[in-house]
């Protein structure tokens, strides 16, 4: 059974270009991949990876998914919330919602890779209410890498 | 000359294919030749002029096509410009029918249809799959003219009203089937970059609207893992964008199926929607709740693309527009 990131945990969602418009999120990058029946949206447990330097997190972030990925867009970034945060926040907006689960659900190549639980009834609701709860976006792509 | 007896004869004139003042129609190029073996014999046929006649070009179309029950409109293009496309004749009758409103098919003779090849000939049908709708809804709705947006295409063509004022009726009536009617009809005659003009072509955000397109479109086939741009989606987009007149640019994106999605936002305000197969939007609206309480109104739903802002749950977005 995979475990629960607590509340007090953060995650980072990778947002492809296409998500963004001019530097800005938009709820898509929050939306499942219905064509390929996902269920989970993909994240990483960010004090997975270390406890609490942001900037060692992302670095680390980025180093994984240059390893993973084809190619990592310059253009691309990651955005991170409070699981906490981002819990109350789809229930307060969608009481009817199921209220939204994070587990952490380690991959060979990606050790702190995670999902959220929950999301594919209203998902364009939750994806909306989940980027109201993004705390802050950084490059996906180290300009070093 | 002679014209055939079911001929109607009309002229079309479009100032964006480049008709010049000069541009006079000469009944005496009408094609006299339309109506034989292999073309629907119940077909009426009207030509639309586009760009200046100084050399007659005409091919008929509908060869080898079986009678349908509906009746069939075939146009035919007089043209002497090779720049003439079918685009070109799109963008007239998009204007002239709100394209939304009627299934458009084409073809040129022995080539597969192409907006950027020179227009022989396109033809306007009902669909098939509608004819159970429309037989229904003749059935309950006889009169179905006297529609004042079709006034000017019913001068030209008295029967062409008959087939417009049915869609359009349909449209209303039958609500998502018919924008889903819509997107078969057009399937595989219509590929990304036809749309895309089409879209740079509408007054307002249409040329940003384009261009943001085309760069996803870019990015899309840098990024592997995500679907390309949906086809179906970016039809109901159109047909969103020739509901609405002076609406603001919104923040553009795809969604991992490929669909288009479009928000707009203000202060606390959010409207945002995507749009997918079968003409369908969905939306979902962010708006502060009257009163001053701090709490937040939500609402989501599903509506044919071209209704997304003309009903009642969608109305407190009208910030959406300029």
């Amino acid at each position: 059974m995979a475990s629960a990131v607590p509340d007090s945990g953060h995650v980072a969602r990778y947002c492809s270009p296409l998500r963004i418009d001019h530097g800005e999120l938009q709820a898509s990058a929050f939306l499942l991949r219905r064509d390929k029946n996902e269920k989970v949206l993909s994240v990483n447990w960010l004090e997975k990876i270390h406890p609490s330097d942001r900037a060692e997190q992302i670095r680390l972030l980025q180093q994984t998914f240059a390893e993973k990925m084809a190619r990592v867009s310059a253009a691309a970034e990651f955005a991170v919330l409070n699981v906490g945060g981002l819990r109350k926040n789809v229930a307060d907006g969608c009481p009817e919602c199921p209220l939204l689960e994070v587990r952490h659900l380690p991959k060979q190549d990606d050790p702190s890779h995670s999902g959220i639980f929950g999301i594919e009834r209203d998902d364009q609701l939750v994806a909306e209410l989940l980027l109201e709860a993004v705390l802050n976006h950084y490059p996906a792509r180290s300009p070093r890498l | 000359m002679t014209h055939s007896r079911n001929m109607a004869v009309a002229r079309v004139r479009s100032p964006n294919v480049g008709l010049s003042g000069g541009t006079r129609w000469d009944p005496d190029i009408v094609p006299h030749d339309i109506g034989p073996s292999g073309t629907d014999a119940s077909a009426e046929f009207v030509d639309l002029v586009v760009g200046t006649p100084v050399e007659t070009q005409r091919v008929h179309i509908g060869s080898g096509k079986p009678p349908s029950a509906m009746t069939t409109h075939s146009y035919t293009v007089i043209s002497s410009s090779a720049a003439t496309t079918s685009q070109d004749v799109l963008s007239v009758l998009s204007r002239e029918f709100g394209n939304k409103r009627i299934a458009i098919a084409g073809e040129t003779i022995g080539r597969a249809w192409d907006p950027y090849f020179t227009l022989h000939g396109f033809e306007i049908r009902e669909p098939q799959s509608l004819q159970p709708e429309m037989q229904a809804a003749r059935n309950e709705k006889l009169n179905l003219t006297g529609l004042a947006r079709w006034v000017t295409i019913s001068q030209l063509w008295p029967s062409l009203r008959i087939t417009a004022a049915v869609f359009g009726d349909l449209s209303e009536d039958l609500g998502s089937g018919a924008a889903s009617i819509r997107g078969t009809s057009e399937s595989g005659t219509r590929n990304f970059e036809s749309i895309i003009r089409e879209i740079a072509a509408t007054p307002g955000c249409g040329p940003a609207v384009s261009n943001r397109l085309r760069e996803l479109r870019l990015q899309q086939s840098e990024d592997s893992e995500s679907a390309e741009v949906s086809i179906e989606s970016l039809k109901s987009f159109v047909a969103f964008l020739h509901s609405v007149r002076g609406i603001r640019l919104p923040s553009l994106s795809l969604t991992p199926d490929g669909n288009i999605y479009a928000s707009w936002r203000k202060y606390d305000r959010v409207f945002s929607a995507e749009f997918r197969s079968g003409g369908l939007a969905t939306y979902v609206l962010f708006r502060p709740a009257l009163g001053g309480t701090g709490s937040k109104l939500r609402s989501t739903g599903s509506v044919p693309a071209g209704q997304l802002l003309s009903i009642p749950e969608t109305s407190p977005a009208v910030w959406a527009f300029s």
